[in-house]
Order: C-alpha cells, then structure tokens, then sequence
C-alpha cells in the first residue's frame, strides 16, 4: 500500500507545500526538501560558532552603515574570537558582525513582532536604564563606537530582537503543526487571535535595560517585565549585556512565562494571577525554568556553552548543554552511562564538582542537556533524520506544549478551552490551579517530562505522522534516551489525564519496564523520620538575627504572605534555645531519613491545610495510624463513602460549599489534649474552647480559628529538598564543613507560634510528603499504574504522612 | 431661593459622597506609586513616590501604550468572562467554572485605609532603610469558599538596604491589607555562589533539644 506522504510539515512553509501541490513531490523528495529548508541561513540566527577575523577591528563610525542599520556582537567575544582567556580591556569592535544588520526605522530602540497573522507595534524596547531617555539613532544610524553606553542599548535590542523574531517564527510552526496534524493538543487555537495577546504578552511591552547598574547580576522581572543586565566587577566593567548569550537566557524566562500561561490567556479569562515555573528558592520547577533558558542560549547560537565571557571568564560558572564540553568531570560523556544524570548530577557544578550545590541553575543542567541530546537524536539519521532546524522546531514544539499544559490555570489542559469540568483534566480546577502547580501536583521533572513525552508521543511517536523521513521515533529509542537521564520516572504516558469524572477510564501507553535502567523508583514508605539511635527530629532556627534574616529575604522577595499580628515585630519571643516556644516565629526543618538503597530525589514536604479531618475530628484511616481510637479519632462509620466521611476525599479542595458542604480542609497540627482518662489528639479550635481564648486572640483573628495556636506561614509552608542520599538524612546528604547544617529558605517550614499557647502543650503536625523518583506517590497500582486522578492530592494516597510531634516550651 | 441652596447642597453632597466612594478618600489611583518609609516599630508614613525615588528604584512611568493587533481575527470563538460588579467600583474576578450564588455574604469590607495597614504589615519585620513602593492594579473581589472577599491587586518593588532589587503582584485583603497571594516573583541570575544560609539554632528530638 502506498503511504501518503508526510506534508503537515511543508504546510507550514506555504511556497514548499504549494509547489508539493502544483508539482507533486514523492516522500523521499520531501525529506530531501526539509533538508534544504534547514540549510538557508536562518534570518536570526546566531553566529553558529564563526569565528572574526582577530585583528581586523570592524570600524562602526555612523556612516559605515545604511540608515537604519548597525552592527552588535551575534554571540558573546569568546564564542567569536575563539580566546577564552579574552580581557574586559579588549575593544569588542573587531567582534562586531562585518555587514550591518537592520536594527529599527523606529525613532527609539522599540520594535513591533508579528506571528501567525497577529501582531503588535510595540512588543520590546531598551534603555540604559529605566529612568534614561530613549537613545535616538545619529543620522539616522545606529553604529556607535563599542566603549559606549549607545552601542550596548544596540546591542541589548538587536539581540532581544533578533530571538523574539525566532521564538515567534517558532511558536507559529508550533501552532501549525499542531492544527496540521489535527491532534489533541495544549497550544489553543485561539492562540493568535485572543485579545489577551496569548503569543506573546497581556500587558504589552517587554522592556530590557542594557546597564541596570546592578553588580553580578542580570534578573528578569516578570510583575514588570523587564530585563535588566548589570555588570561583573572587574576592571574595567564586563557589561553583560556585552554577552548574547545571557540576554537570551533571560528572555528564555520571559518565554517561559508565556509558555506558562498560554491557555487562560487565549481563553480571555479574568485570571489575573500569572502560573510560574518555580515557586522556592530551590525546586525543580525552578530548575527546569533555568535548564530551558539556557537552552535558548543554544536555541540562537547553537553553541553547548552558556555564558562562557559573562558567567565563565572571570567567576568561573559557564555552564555546558552537552556532556562532550571539556569543562565536565571525567565519567560524564555521552553514552547510557555517562549522560549527566537524575538526581546523581542534581546539585553537581562542572566548575567545582567536588562541592554540593543545591541551586536551581545547577540542578537545571540535567533539563538543559536532555533537551540538548533529543535535539540532536532528531538529526540523527538512524532516529529520526530531520534537518537541524526542524529538529530544533521539534523540540520547542514540545517544550510549548509542556508548558501550555502543566500551567494551564484553565485546567482543561489540552484540546477545547471550556468552563464545563467535565474537562478540567489537569491542576484540578481554575480555583486550585496555582495551588496544584505549586504544592499538592508540582511541576518536579516527573511531571514535566511525563507531559513532555505525552506530545511527543502524539507527534514524534505517531507512526501515522511518520515525521521523522516517513516513520515515527521509535518508543523505545526515546525511552532509553530518557532514562539515560534517570528521567524516565512514569510508568504510563497518562494520556487519559487525571479528571474526576472520567477518572482511570481511557487507555494509557505504558512505558516498557525493561527500558528502565537508570531511573530508579523507591517506594514511599522509606522516607520516614530519623528513627535511629540518639536521632534529631528536627532542626530548629529560633534565635533572633537568623529568623530576622530569614523573614527579610522571604518577604522582600515576596514568597510569603502576611504574617500573624501576634507575633512580634522585633521577634522579641523568639529565644534561640532551639526549642518552639510561645509568641515566637520557628523554622524548622523535619530531619527525613532515606532508608532505601538509593538516593531520593525532589523531596518535598508539604505542611499546608488537606483533608485528613471530619466533623472536627481527625481520621485514623490514612496510613499514619494516628490517632488511636482511643485519642479522638474521627468516627470511621459515619458516612462511609460519602461526603463528610473518612474514607472520602474532597473534589475541590474543600472549597466548593455547594457541591460539597460536608467537606473543608484542615490544618497540619493537632493538638493534645490531657484528658483526666486519656489523651486526646483535637482540633486547634477545640483546644481554643477548652482554654476559653477569645476568637480575636488566635494567630489569624476571629476568621481563623481552626490554626488558632500553631500556622505554617502561607508561601513558606513547603519545604523542599534537591536529594537525600541512601541511609542519609539531608543534613548528612549535603554536609558543612564543620557539620552542623546550613538551610536555605527552601529547605525549612516557617512556623507561627501564638504567645497564648500554655507551656507544655504538645502538639502533632501531620505534614505530607513526596519525592520525584517515588514508585507510589505518583501512579496507582490498583488501576494499572495510572496517575492519581488530581483530587487525590487533596487527601493522603499520595503521599507518605510525616508525623511532627513536638512539646512547646518556654 | 431657599430651594435652590437645598439643591446645591445636595448635588454638592452627592458629588463628595461619589468621589469617596469611586476614588477612595486618597482618591485611590490605580497605577500611581506611592514610597512606604518605617520611622518607627509602629510607625509608617506614604506619600507619592517622587521622581529621585522612582530612579532609584527603577520605577518606570509613562502613559500605558495602547496595543491594537495589526489584524484583527474575523471570527473569534472563544467565550469571554462577562465583567460583574460586586460592590461600586469593583468587579468580581470570577475564574472559570465560578458562578456566583444565588445570594452573596462578603467576607470582608473595605477599609478606606488598606495602604496605610499594607504598608504597615510588610515594613514591620524589616530594616529601616529598606524602601518599599507599591502601585494598585486592580480593586477585585474573590469568590471564596464561603463568600466573597474584596482584594487590590498590586504590584510591590522593593529595595533593600543594601540596594537590592525586588518586585512582584500581590492581592491585599481590602479590608486588614494582609498580603492574601503573590506571583511573579523576581528571578535573579546570582553571579557568585552567596546564597543566603541559616545554621540551625539547635536540634529537637526524643531526647531533648540540643543547641549547636
Ligand atoms: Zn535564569
């Protein structure tokens, strides 16, 4: 049977698929094309690793170019001379690209985009800073001298420019191969016609600051927008904005944000709350936030160096995509051994790999060089055999698709944008969605990469696309690269998602056991609490400068929300005798052991409110064994089954009064009542009652009286930790020099500590947690291994509860 | 005569009570920056951010630019959310799926004063010269589990002492100026391996506690 040729592809580019039409072209012949597309210079394209001429100063005096146009550097001096030990006093003129490029026929640096049809006048602009004035070209020109603040605005905006041209050029192939193909996609396709600007910002201009004045230091500034690119002191100045590549990788985590919000914002819905990727200091949605800007480095220059004049010359932390970079360890190369690794390589820095570092950008290099591997496995002409800008298209492709998806806060996730949920497949609901990405289902690299694999098994993996020359990517080939990466961490693709409703029917392509080498799954029941001999429960932060620290870094960088008027301004409460005591505001961090053979990974602790009380009375049908009957547990028989019942767990977080009125969420502590027979483990409130405290004296008011005593801090109520090595505890997994442990904001749970508590009165915080690399925290063995359906992360099943006891003390 | 000065009166009176109630007694202005300082524990003052502040800080100003697509689509499918007003001024954000019960408790008011306590709260736990800037976004009311709550919706930016620059959107409880949720945090790319660390004060376990 004659197999029609694969032309979804030529679609898009419209002359090639009209000359398929009017020509008539066989399969073998299209391959051949797509190879010749990939062969015209990109319009944006970096340098691809040329070299200048060295010694040949480009001279770019004004009327060496044509109005309009200008030269910049289209990679970083390193990349273009070749010399990695090049000065901060070398003039970048001989750099420069030899012919001019169009900059803008704008008055300022300000430059329109346009993808798919839609567009915008004004979609990026660059100052000097953001209180200067918008530089003017002279005569109509843009050339400026390289030692001047004109020249790094040029070449802040063209290189701002020339990616956001290629990430719309992208996106548009994207969105084509999607509606091309015709399948159950994430990128909507209202994606260039919502009034929401979907394809590229709501609220409009992208602003880039070519010298912002800060030192070490370039951030992007999603609430603002803007860019801005300081400089590395030395003398003189390395402006960094003088390194593309950086600049790139920023506006990587401006496209993230797109990316993240993609499907509320082609829904035109009144969402005004924007999903991010990373949530902590350390996660690993963070980490994958940073490993895909790197990757936009690559995306321009196709280079497997990142930031090697900015980051690598003088502070010695370029970071590689790939493993053939020399800057790795002996041992990290390219085979199924070698690849750099889950969680093995998680806190590893290239530069200093004999030290432990738990950083999100670090940990974003095992993203960054899979990624990188599955870009060049599409080339590969025994995978798949596409042309090299198609297998980059490709990647992307699927990148976008993660994204739109995993921060879908519509919740549909894929297919039509509704409000009926009947298709609220993924983060739960609209109501819940942020919650989800961030605590309960967060994006860890089991989420993103099961989603990501879910589209390339739609697309790559369609053997009736056959995309890659006239058959698919063989599953098992992408299994294995996967697991070269101990990412292959899901059982099933998870096609049939995770609604309610539709619950575990559908079918599920199941990975193949055998494929799975490197990933290793632990069951959850081996992360407990440090059980052994003389073992620590906790390590607690109490004494004043730290907490003062602590509380100043989370709220200037607004990772909390407001904490409780009763605890003092000065943290007068707080005693530093490392125990918890009335009036004070704790950290904490829950001493978790790994007794399992091998290192667990992405442990994340969780302390904010589930269902796991009913009727005011806690449930002992949850695993934990806790309470005993006899402690106050909550009646098993009543409601069995149904709503206000043990054995029953919420829909909608608790939040839905109509549909669900029985049902409400708890907080994490209970405490223990001295009964005069026998104690009793109750609600806060109840104990609220007992000692007859007024409703205003509790820590959140009279509006809060169920976290009356004890609150986690909203915001710092998680806790999360990059690995925790076999028959180790974290402390012991990344230890100090002198052994005693050093917590980052992410590695503690901040606890409110009311002044009203009596001395004495224990309580229990039933805190739940889970890890990436976890054999039961993610799949349910009792329906084939299909995901939890996302109302279990309201509840238990998931997760391994944590029992947190503890006696306050003055 | 008399009748005449009655009126005046009232359309006078009627004109206050609708700059109170639309504006807000400051004349509450979406997308104006306003300088919190701390002179004391409990003691904060506002004013209009001014414009050496503004460049400090990195506050940009400037009319909002408009945005039209170049080209507009023909047919658009997509449902969009109808606005509702919940209170005068102030619309509900409903998300989709939310629909509005037959009958509405709110679970807060107002407080003609959110900024005042907002900027109270967050300076409280922080150093003196540490400069925070605020600018309201939005005025917004929630529908929560049991009802609706009224919320501003800003944008934050601070700056600590030693100059570093922090910004993000929060919604503030319109009523306490409790800081209720954040997003868009800043992402810093930090050049240089100093990452804030506590040390732990000490250890607890079922042996007691231990100090370091
Ligand atoms: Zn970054």
């Amino acid at each position: 049977m004659r197999k029609e040729p694969n032309t979804t592809l030529l679609k898009i580019i419209p002359s090639l698929y009209q000359w398929y039409k009017e020509v008539g072209i066989t399969l073998p012949m299209v391959g051949a094309l797509l190879t010749i597309v990939s062969c015209v210079p990109s319009q944006n394209g970096g340098g691809g690793g040329a070299k200048r001429v060295r010694g040949a100063t480009t001279d770019n005096s004004t009327f060496s170019v044509s109005p309009n146009f200008g030269r910049y550097l289209d990679d970083n001096p390193i990349a273009l001379s070749g010399n990695t030990s090049l000065d901060s006093t070398t003039p970048l003129g001989k750099f420069l690209n030899q012919s001019p490029r169009f900059i803008t026929s704008n008055q300022f640096l300000i430059a329109p985009c346009a993808s798919g049809g839609a567009g915008l006048d004004q979609c990026l602009e660059v100052k000097e800073t953001d209180t200067s004035s918008y530089i003017t070209a002279t005569e109509n020109r843009w050339a400026f001298n390289t030692s001047t603040q004109e020249f790094l605005q040029v070449q802040t905006f063209a290189n701002m420019k020339d990616i956001m041209n290629k990430f719309h050029t992208t996106l548009e192939f994207s969105y084509n191969i999607a509606q091309g193909y015709g399948y159950n996609s994430a990128i909507p396709s209202q994606l260039f016609t919502s009034d929401d600007n979907a394809y590229w910002f709501k609220s409009g201009i992208l602003k880039g600051y070519s010298n912002c004045g800060v030192e070490n230091n370039a951030f992007y500034d999603p609430a603002g927008n803007t860019i801005c690119l300081g400089h590395i002191t030395v003398e003189p100045p390395l402006y960094v904005a003088t390194d593309p590549t950086v600049t790139w990788h920023e506006m990587g985590h401006a496209f993230n944000k797109i990316g993240m919000n993609t499907r509320h914002r082609a829904f035109e819905s009144s969402i005004s709350v924007d999903s991010n990727l990373g949530f902590l200091f350390y996660d690993e949605a963070g980490a994958i936030n940073e490993g895909l800007a790197d990757f936009y480095a690559l995306f321009m220059n196709n280079r497997t160096l990142f930031a090697d004049w900015a980051l690598g010359r003088y502070l010695k932390q370029a970071r590689p995509l790939s493993e053939s970079e020399s800057v790795h360890s002996p041992g990290v190369e390219k085979t199924q051994d070698g690849r750099l690794s889950y969680p093995t390589y998680i806190t590893y820095d290239p530069n200093e790999p004999e030290k432990a570092f738990e950083d999100v950008h670090y940990a974003g290099q095992i993203p960054s060089h899979f990624f990188n591997a599955f870009y060049e496995s599409l080339q590969d002409s025994s995978i798949c055999g596409l042309s090299s800008d198609l297998s980059l298209k490709m990647t992307y492709h699927l990148i976008f698709e993660t994204l739109a998806e995993i921060g879908d806060q519509t919740a549909t996730g894929s297919g039509v944008l509704t409000t009926n949920p009947a298709n609220f497949k993924v983060n739960l609901d609209p109501t819940n969605a942020v919650e989800w990405m961030a605590k309960n289902k967060p994006i860890t690299f089991r989420r993103f990469f099961q989603v990501f694999s879910k589209y390339f098994l739609r697309t790559l993996g369609n053997s009736s696309f056959a995309i890659c020359n006239g058959r698919e990517y063989y599953l098992d080939d992408y299994e294995k690269l996967l697991d070269s990466y101990g990412l292959l961490l899901f059982k099933t693709y998870n096609e049939n998602d995770n609604n309610m409703f539709t619950g575990h029917s559908g079918s599920n392509t199941t990975v193949t056991p055998t494929n799975r080498v490197k990933s290793q799954l632990i069951s959850k029941d081996l992360l407990i609490l440090d059980n052994r001999e003389n073992a620590t429960t906790a390590f607690v932060i109490d004494n004043q400068r730290d907490i003062k620290a602590a509380i100043e870094s989370l709220i200037l960088s607004g990772r909390i929300s407001s904490i409780s008027s009763q605890i003092d301004g000065n943290f007068a409460f707080n005693n530093g005798n490392a125990q918890i005591s009335p009036g004070e505001l704790v950290a904490v961090a829950v001493n978790l052991y790994n007794n399992s053979n091998s290192t667990m990974a992405g442990v994340h602790l969780l302390a904010n409110d589930w269902d796991h009380v009913k009727n005011g009375a806690p449930c002992n049908n949850l695993g934990d064994n806790f309470p005993l009957d006899s402690e106050g547990a909550a009646n098993l028989t009543t409601g069995e089954g149904a709503q206000g019942g043990c054995d029953y767990t919420t829909r909608y977080n608790g939040k839905n009064i109509l549909v669900e009125p029985n049902e409400e969420l708890a907080p994490v502590c209970l405490v223990e009542l001295p009964d005069e027979e026998a104690t009793k483990w109750v609600t806060q409130d109840k104990m609220r009652t007992n000692i007859g405290l007024a409703k205003t004296n509790c820590l959140g008011g009279d509006t809060s009286l169920k976290d009356c005593f004890i609150r986690a801090v909203k915001g710092a109520d998680h806790a999360f930790y990059s690995r925790i090595d076999s028959k180790k505890t974290w402390a012991e997994s990344l230890i100090t020099e002198d052994g005693v442990p050093e917590f980052n904001s992410s590695n503690v749970i901040f606890f409110e500590v009311s002044p009203w508590i009596p001395p004495g009165t224990t309580f229990n915080c039933r805190m739940r947690a889970s890890f990436t690399n976890c054999e039961d925290c993610h799949h349910d063995a009792n329906n084939g291994y299909d995901d939890y359906l996302d109302f279990e992360f309201a509840g238990a099943k998931p997760f391994k509860i944590i029992n947190f006891k503890f006696t306050v003390i003055d | 005569m008399k009748k005449l000065f009655l009126l005046t009166t009232f359309l006078f009176a009627c004109t206050l009570l609708y700059i109170f109630i639309i504006r807000g007694p400051e004349g509450t202005q979406e997308g104006q920056w306003q300088t919190y300082k701390k002179t004391g524990p409990q003691n904060i003052y506002s004013y209009p951010t001014t414009p050496e502040e503004k460049k400090e800080a990195k506050i940009v100003d400037g009319p909002k630019k408009e945005e039209k697509p170049l080209r507009s689509p023909a047919s658009k499918k997509v449902e969009k959310m109808k606005e509702r007003t919940s209170i005068k001024g102030r619309n509900w954000s409903l998300l989709p799926g939310q629909d509005l019960p037959k009958t509405i408790t709110y679970l807060n008011k107002v407080n003609d004063n959110w900024k005042g306590l907002m900027g109270q709260d967050i300076l409280r736990f922080l150093r003196p010269k540490t400069s925070l800037f605020i600018k309201p976004q939005a005025r917004l009311t929630l529908l929560e589990r049991d009802g609706g709550r009224h919320v501003e919706q800003v944008m934050v930016k601070m700056l600590s002492p030693e100059g570093r620059h922090f910004s993000y959107q929060a919604y503030i409880d319109s009523e306490t100026g409790k800081i209720i949720k954040t997003w868009n945090n800043t992402i810093h790319e930090p050049m240089g391996k100093k990452t804030t660390t506590f040390r732990a004060t000490g250890s607890i376990g079922p042996s007691g506690s231990t100090r370091f």
